[in-house]
């Protein structure tokens, strides 16, 4: 167990975390690149990894020996971002072992995540990979530890219902505008005032290439200097029926104090229309546009308020699935720890199987030598019993051993065996005996280590 | 107690009923899936209860056919499997899984394919009734009697499958007023113009349909009576003409268009099921 990397981490995030502090701590593409190299340098047998997104800075290590402890990693972030490290104590979280590996996977899955289930973190977790891997601050243990976190990920997204529904509004409006038109190539998009969200949508459904976008501003200038290359035409609001008329999607976003449409003028406009459908999103507080012209045939309206509603539906349907997507995380932690805790354990098992075998045959090569009236078929059956004892015997302290996840509890263990039965160099007296004895022998069914620790 | 008649055997009627069992049951699963598959936005969740509703419809369709080539071995008409309203009931099952599967095959139209289901099991269950009531043969050697049949039994299927994209036009149409997301829809243009694709093939063969008949009424007035051009059945089929005669002209009647017109073609098909209810049972 000397070379067992112990996992650690040191964080913050927006949960504990203000925005100066995480502001301070951010660590940019060449602060990463340069704390990496700095960690490589201090602590050459240890892996690291530092994700850094705008809601949480956090650093990864497998700790080698004379591998930094948590203490440590924290005074490191705080010293290589020029903070103090009481300042930086106070809004911190640690993890080690199972709680770091857990904490991961949950970050990746975007479970710890400000938007639940918004898929970026997945992506800017993969980034913190790949660039600790080009730095070579990675080794085995990471490149396990951070493929499984984005495997279990995806296995969350995929397994789950987690990310699904939209929470954003702007994304919620264009949607809606596709359950009514299945494609915007034929529509014309009417924009009446251009406010933050306005843009947002208007900049997503430009993505949809309708046929015509009309802008519609007091200051058709400054609309058009705001919107920038998404207007396609900036008309007179004074013609706002006309362009109704014309209008198959209408945003609008208006700061004026009274509706800007009313139920009067669409329902006069709904012949000249031909009844065609036309959706309308109203962005603006108070309302451009009279709750009842949402009532009239074939116009589907939507307020600030209902988009709002859906996606608080979205978020809390999201929110029953953190059960399930834990369950699935639960999964992969199991089956990184388990990987980690046979690495971790099979050098020590190995070496107690091939002690003990050695001391048998050693034993076993006395007693054939004392007794050459034994038939081979007779030899061959000692050899064979004396090899299933052995593993009889040593089957359930190693299953103990290799069932526990890395631990301290794990390492007490392992020390007491390495104690108890004089492996890792603590004694040499019987080995070289054994070994001595046993290299006479014919050789032995070889033990299986391996797979003794995976049972 | 079951008894044989001179048009139904008692296995035929049995088989009938487990066929539309096979229906109901898949309807049962369909609907399971789609409220799995509503919990998310927009259908993106898949569940095992599709392959089990294929499997049940797959099975309803088979024995259906396998009742209809027992049934034209039995009468002789191997020539064209159709006999009577009962067989004709059985085919229009067989016809409506085609639209059914090819639903399901259409990713956008996908949920539509529930609301055919029902509408299967009643037709089996009109089939075996009439099957029941009496024999009465079409004589589909005549060829203005088998066009139209053939129109008609054609033309329902484009009929049904109006009424089916107009079902789904207002359940759309009322998810988007009450401004909520539950089951995962086509969107409101798409149905539309499936719809009006959907009359647009339909008109014409009921057209042909309407034409045949009353030739056949003109040149066999024994056949229906002196009088009947005053048979509900025959009002019932000019109602059904002129409701959907503006559904087709939409430039010309654009009030007609989005709800009304769906509200129209699920009225048109109505009308259309009880002229078949009032042939048969007349």
């Amino acid at each position: 167990m000397k070379s067992s990397p112990v996992l650690r981490m040191v964080g913050v995030n927006h949960r504990t975390a203000p925005l100066l502090v995480r502001e301070n701590l951010a660590f940019s593409e060449q602060d990463c690149a340069a704390a990496l190299v700095r960690i490589a340098e201090l602590y050459p047998q240890s892996e690291a990894a530092i994700l850094s997104t705008c809601n949480r800075v956090e650093l990864y290590v497998a700790a080698g020996p004379h591998g930094p402890t948590l203490e440590e990693m924290t005074a490191f972030l705080a010293e290589f971002q020029e903070m103090a490290a009481a300042d930086l104590r106070a809004h911190t979280y640690q993890h080690e072992d199972r709680a770091m590996v857990e904490h991961l996977f949950q970050v990746a899955s975007s479970l710890d995540s400000m938007v639940l289930g918004e898929t970026q973190i997945l992506a800017q977790v993969k980034q913190a990979y790949v660039r600790a891997a080009e730095r070579k601050t990675v080794g085995t243990c990471f490149h396990a530890l951070f493929q499984r976190a984005l495997a279990a990920a995806k296995d969350v997204h995929d397994r789950t219902e987690l990310s699904t529904g939209r929470t954003s509004l702007a994304t919620l409006a264009v949607a809606l505008v596709q359950r009514v038109f299945d494609q915007l190539g034929d529509k014309t998009v009417l924009v009446i005032g251009a406010g933050k969200i306005s843009r947002l949508v208007l900049r997503q459904l430009g993505a949809l290439h309708p046929r015509k976008i009309l802008l519609a501003n007091r200051n058709p200038q400054r609309a058009l200097d705001m919107c920038g290359a998404a207007v396609m035409e900036c008309v007179d609001l004074a013609h706002l029926e006309q362009l109704l008329v014309e209008a198959d999607v209408v945003l609008t976003g208006t700061g004026a104090t009274e509706a800007v449409i009313s139920v009067d003028m669409v329902r006069k406009l709904l012949k000249a229309r031909q009844y065609r459908p036309m959706f309308m999103v109203d962005l603006a507080v108070p309302r451009d546009v009279e709750a009842g012209v949402g009532s009239l045939t074939n116009i589907y309206l939507y307020n600030i308020d209902d988009l709002e509603k859906l996606a608080d539906e979205n978020r809390r349907r999201r929110g029953d699935q953190i059960a399930a997507s834990l369950e699935v995380i639960q999964e992969h932690a199991e089956e990184f720890l388990h990987w980690f805790s046979a690495r971790n354990t099979g050098p020590l098992v190995k070496e107690l199987y091939a002690n003990c075998h050695r001391i048998s045959n050693a034993e076993l090569a006395g007693l054939l030598a004392a007794h050459p009236e034994f038939t081979p078929e007779q030899r061959q059956a000692l050899a064979k019993t004396l090899h299933r004892v052995v593993g009889k015997i040593l089957h359930q302290p190693v299953s103990f051993l290799t069932s526990k996840a890395p631990s301290h509890e794990q390492a007490h263990l392992a020390a007491a065996m390495e104690t108890l039965f004089g492996l890792g160099g603590k004694t040499d007296g019987g080995r070289a005996e054994a070994s001595a004895a046993g290299e006479k022998m014919d050789p032995s069914p070889p033990a299986k280590p391996d797979a003794a620790s995976s049972s | 107690m079951l008894h044989d008649t001179p048009n139904i055997t008692h296995v035929e009627f049995i088989s009938l009923l487990v066929a539309g069992l096979c229906f109901e049951l898949a309807f049962a699963f369909q609907v399971a899936e789609l409220r799995r598959s509503a919990q998310a936005a927009h259908g993106a969740a898949a569940t095992g209860f599709s392959g089990v509703s294929t499997v049940w419809v797959m099975g309803g369709a088979a024995l259906s056919a396998v009742i209809l080539i027992w049934r034209g071995w039995r009468f002789g008409l191997w020539s064209l499997p159709l006999s009577d309203y009962f067989d004709a009931c059985l085919l229009l099952a067989i016809l409506l899984t085609g639209l059914w599967l090819w639903f399901r095959w259409t990713r956008q139209l996908k949920t539509l394919a529930i609301f055919l289901l029902p509408m299967t099991g009643l037709l089996i269950l009109v089939g075996g009734i009439l099957g029941v009531a009496g024999y009465r043969n079409f004589n589909t050697a005549n060829p203005w009697i088998a066009l139209h049949i053939g129109s008609i039994l054609i033309g329902t299927v484009c009929f049904a499958a109006g009424c089916v994209s107009g079902l789904g036009y207002l359940l759309a149409d009322r998810q988007l007023r009450s401004k909520k997301e539950n089951w995962p829809l086509p969107s409101l243009a798409r149905l539309e113009a499936f719809n009006r694709h959907a009359i647009l093939l339909g008109f014409p063969l009921l057209t042909i349909a309407a034409i045949t008949g009353i030739f056949e009424a003109l040149k066999y007035p024994q056949s229906m009576g002196p009088d009947w051009y005053w048979s509900p059945k025959v009002i019932l089929t000019v109602v059904a003409w002129a409701v959907y005669a503006p559904l087709l002209h939409v430039k010309l009647t654009p009030s007609f268009r989005g709800a009304r017109a769906a509200w129209l073609s699920i009225l048109g098909f109505a009308l259309l099921l009880a002229v078949y209810a009032l042939a048969g049972f007349g």
